[in-house]
């Protein structure tokens, strides 16, 4: 996990104040020790203080630890115990039958294996039951417990209650959105969406350029749902943004997504001047086009210019597109390129069907480069043979 | 002779000040380590694993095994590998020279057919025999001649087609997860450029179809002190050096790099007896050189399981072993120690390298070797035997406690109490004797650079193996 600035702070604070607590206590025992006429011997209490004090320390901590984890044993051993009756309450009032006044005495009683079952049934369900789950968390104080949680100083504890949040669909403070802890903001932004709030995506699909890479690919799948909406208003838009990161984002969902979304001048991203821009548009362009040609003057540009990086990925963008005519070029680059480019080009012309395959099986011939030719041949038959 | 007696005792004395200093190093290294892993708590809930093992935006990983001669366990390994929780990886195995079973094993085992797979890279390698791919499986094989770990690893890179390459020794577990854990720093910040997991010991725990099911502390004495000892090596030491972006070592059984950078820089030195130290120095190295926003990391959460030896010959060797390739690292990048071109790593990790790791040993055992013979003699007072004492054994203990709460505070693998108190009690055990014979060994093997003893390609430790299993099934 990322180290943010705030917990930069925190942990050179608290090192800080404890060697400094460790520095006094250290020249104080020195101090009391100075009397002693031989320096040797006065050395002793030191040495004593610097390793002695903290290991009784160290020790009285670990005596602590072995009684603590026995008491998290014995609980852990009493939760495994009550946990399928609490499955067994909790799917009988799943399916409407249940007992209602047991469900609550054990999720009173027994808090934390009640919220494990409970967030494994609401993750595990959906419908009907997945409903009556989100009924019964607000009937059992559940929801309340967790928008209280959601205030907490505590990150995992505030975590895990925006999480629970979301998975019933209830709505969080928008606030959360802001958080300077990336995680939070994330879980936050996700739970909105799966809230169903009127606007949600509204909210959250701004934030998307903001975020590392990892936030996003959350985001991605947490705006999966409102895909055609983000399609239809935002993404076009946003892919067509002078601002490299917002149309990068956008070009991320597309690629996450997977969906076929024709957007006008899409093309014109892979001839644009930003380099990650154009790796990153490359892969979505059979998502992006509406027909192949649309983007084959671009990914024949690509095939043939200097820039070896963007030969590899121009050939895969070809094979998807089933652009034919790109054969003479990718026959170039399987001749000529770097092994990278080779390979790909030679994926490309095994993918590009029948006549693609007769261009590798001259290749393989006639070639003084046979082999990645054979392999593409080889891979393709190996595939058909299932 | 008085003279001769003077100067033995200002040379104990400056080893009780650095007992005390390196002693005090670890001390604040722990500490700092507690708080960071405080910080960086993080519980992995299926609501955050699901859309990255759905995703198609994560980056493919070629995983890199070399294998020498492991036919008791190298099934079980690629099949723990192939199954572990990512959308995109591929798996490939480097036999290297290898004259048991391990290449036909894996062969009918995952039925592979001869390919024509060609290299993507250059890196010199000796001759590769035959490739393999299985038929269903993103599994390759690579079958070369014997040319020791460094140059199988070099030559799986060479085959190797995703962005990031995940380097593992095919002897050891990886759980489930690890890779999507050890794959979120480059995606929380794009300047990482290499990531380590934590090593365990996985001696003692019940492992069932290629995964440990139940974590538990180890009967033997030995290998539970060598389980003290990774925990105080990677929770302590290695969790504040990467805080600080000075880490220098990423152990070769789990680390995962970005494929670009280990082109750049040569991939793995051959010959090496500690290719992953010397991998991250130069690593460290060649991005300071070309001025570089760069980030090499640790992460406590993606869990490698490895077997540790169980035997003192086989652990003799293993320490002798890292103790030569340490000093070969460090001999061979001395350009960067003390270097303020270098940063951090020059002033702060080199010299901690060279001072706690590499000459600890000499100085430990040149301390008790001293201490000893002067007491018998009787030209050393026993003020100064006491200090010594106090200062190598006592801290040490301290620290060796620490470490085991360390691991109690943050990640609590061990789930039994008579676990935790057994590992306590070999924290504290371990001072007396096996610290010491430890010391014993690494400061051998520096000797042993010393008098240039001939190197051995692969550092082979007898394995016991992992538990078969009959019921597995391919995922993908």
């Amino acid at each position: 996990m990322k180290i943010s600035e705030s917990s930069r702070i925190r942990v050179g604070t608290s090192i800080t104040l404890m060697v400094c607590v460790y520095a006094a206590a250290l020249y104080w025992v020195y101090r009391k020790s100075a009397g002693a006429s031989d320096p040797l011997a006065r050395l002793v209490p030191l040495a004593t203080s610097l390793a002695v004090v903290p290991l009784i320390l160290v020790v009285i901590l670990a005596t602590l630890s072995v009684f603590a984890k026995s008491l998290r044993y014995v609980s852990r051993t009493r939760d495994a115990r009550i946990s399928p009756e609490i499955r067994e309450t909790l799917a009988s009032a799943a399916v409407g039958d249940g007992d209602r006044e047991r469900l609550r005495w054990l999720s009173e009683r027994h808090r934390r294996p009640f919220e494990v079952v409970f967030t494994e049934f609401l993750s595990s369900f959906g419908g009907e039951t997945n409903s009556t789950l989100r009924i019964l968390a607000v009937e059992l104080g559940l929801a309340e417990r967790w928008h209280r949680d959601t205030r907490s100083r505590n990150f995992l504890v505030q975590k895990t209650a925006i999480a629970n949040l979301g998975l019933i669909g209830q709505a969080i403070d928008p606030r959360l959105l802001d958080n300077p802890l990336e995680q939070t903001r994330i879980e936050a932004a996700c739970a909105l969406l799966a809230s169903n709030c009127p606007g949600a995506p509204a909210l959250v699909f701004p934030m998307l350029p903001k975020q590392s890479p990892l936030g996003r690919i959350r985001l991605a799948e947490g705006l999966r749902p409102f895909a055609s909406e983000i399609c239809e208003r935002y993404l076009a838009d946003g892919i067509r943004s002078s601002d490299i990161r917002r149309a990068k984002a956008c070009v991320d969902l597309l690629r996450a997504w997977e969906l076929w979304i024709p957007i006008a001048n899409f093309a014109q991203l892979i001839a644009g001047r930003d380099l990650d821009l154009r790796l990153a548009a490359l892969p979505a362009l059979h998502y992006a086009s509406a027909t192949g040609d649309e983007a084959a003057e671009e990914v024949f540009a690509l095939l043939s210019c200097p820039d070896e990086r963007l030969h590899a990925p121009a050939a895969r963008a070809a094979a998807h597109l089933g652009l034919a005519a790109s054969l003479p070029l990718l026959l170039d680059q399987l001749r000529k390129g770097g092994p990278q480019s080779a390979f790909a080009a030679a994926q490309a012309l095994a993918d590009l069907g029948p006549e693609g395959k007769d261009v590798l099986e001259r290749e393989i011939l006639s070639s003084d480069r046979p082999q990645y030719a054979l392999h593409a041949l080889e891979q393709s038959l190996v595939t058909e043979r299932g | 002779m008085s003279g001769f007696y003077h100067a033995i005792n200002i040379v104990l004395d400056i080893i009780i000040v650095y007992a005390f200093v390196s002693n005090f190093n670890y001390f604040i290294l722990m500490s700092l380590g507690f708080f960071v892993l405080r910080t960086q708590r993080t519980v992995e809930g299926s609501v955050e694993r699901d859309p990255l093992f759905k995703s198609r935006r994560m980056p493919a990983i070629s995983i890199i095994a070399p294998a020498h001669n492991e036919e008791l366990s190298i099934a079980q390994s690629a099949r723990s590998m192939l199954q572990l929780e990512y959308p995109s990886h591929e798996v490939i195995i480097v036999s290297d020279g290898s004259t048991d079973r391990t290449l036909q094993i894996l062969i009918d085992e995952f039925h592979m057919y001869k390919s024509t797979r060609q290299p993507l890279h250059n890196f010199s390698t000796a001759p590769v025999k035959a490739v393999y791919e299985s038929q269903n499986l993103k599994l390759l094989v690579i079958d070369k001649e014997n040319g020791g770990k460094s140059d199988s690893l070099n030559a799986a890179i060479n085959y190797a087609s995703a962005p990031l390459v995940a380097a593992v020794d095919s002897d050891s577990l990886l759980e489930s997860n690890s890779l999507l854990l050890v794959v979120k720093p480059f995606l929380e910040d794009e300047s990482t450029i290499a990531v380590g997991g934590i090593i365990r010991v996985v001696n003692g725990c019940t492992v069932k179809d290629g995964a440990v099911t139940q974590v538990a502390a180890p009967r033997s004495l030995l290998v539970k002190f060598q389980v003290v000892e990774y925990l105080r090596a990677f929770l302590g030491g290695r969790v504040a050096l990467s805080y600080m972006n000075s880490l220098l070592l990423i152990s070769g059984a789990f680390g995962l790099f970005r494929r670009d950078r280990l082109i750049e820089a040569g991939g793995f030195e051959a010959g090496s007896l500690a290719e992953d130290l010397e991998l991250v120095i130069r690593l460290h190295r060649i991005s300071r050189e070309k001025k570089r926003s760069y980030k090499i990391v640790f992460v406590p959460t993606p869990v490698c399981w490895t077997e540790v030896p169980d035997s003192r010959k086989n652990l003799r060797v293993q320490r002798k072993r890292w103790q030569r390739g340490g000093v070969e690292s460090m001999w061979k990048h001395r350009g960067m120690l003390l270097n303020p071109k270098f940063g951090i790593v020059g002033c702060f990790g080199m010299p901690y390298l060279l001072l706690l790791e590499i000459l600890g040993p000499c100085i430990e055992v040149t301390g008790y070797a001293i201490t000893l013979i002067g007491l018998l003699i009787g030209f050393i007072s026993w003020t100064s035997a006491i200090l010594f004492f106090i200062g190598s054994v006592l801290f040490g203990t301290m620290i060796s406690i620490s470490a085991v709460l360390l691991e109690e505070f943050t990640t609590r693998r061990y789930a039994h109490p008579l676990d935790l108190a057994a590992l306590i009690g070999a924290a504290f055990v371990e001072n007396f004797g096996y610290r010491q014979i430890n010391a014993f060994w690494r400061f051998q093997g520096i000797f042993d650079v010393l008098r240039s003893k001939k190197k051995r390609a692969w550092g082979k430790m007898p394995r016991r193996g992992f538990t078969p299993s009959s019921d597995w099934q391919p995922t993908r």
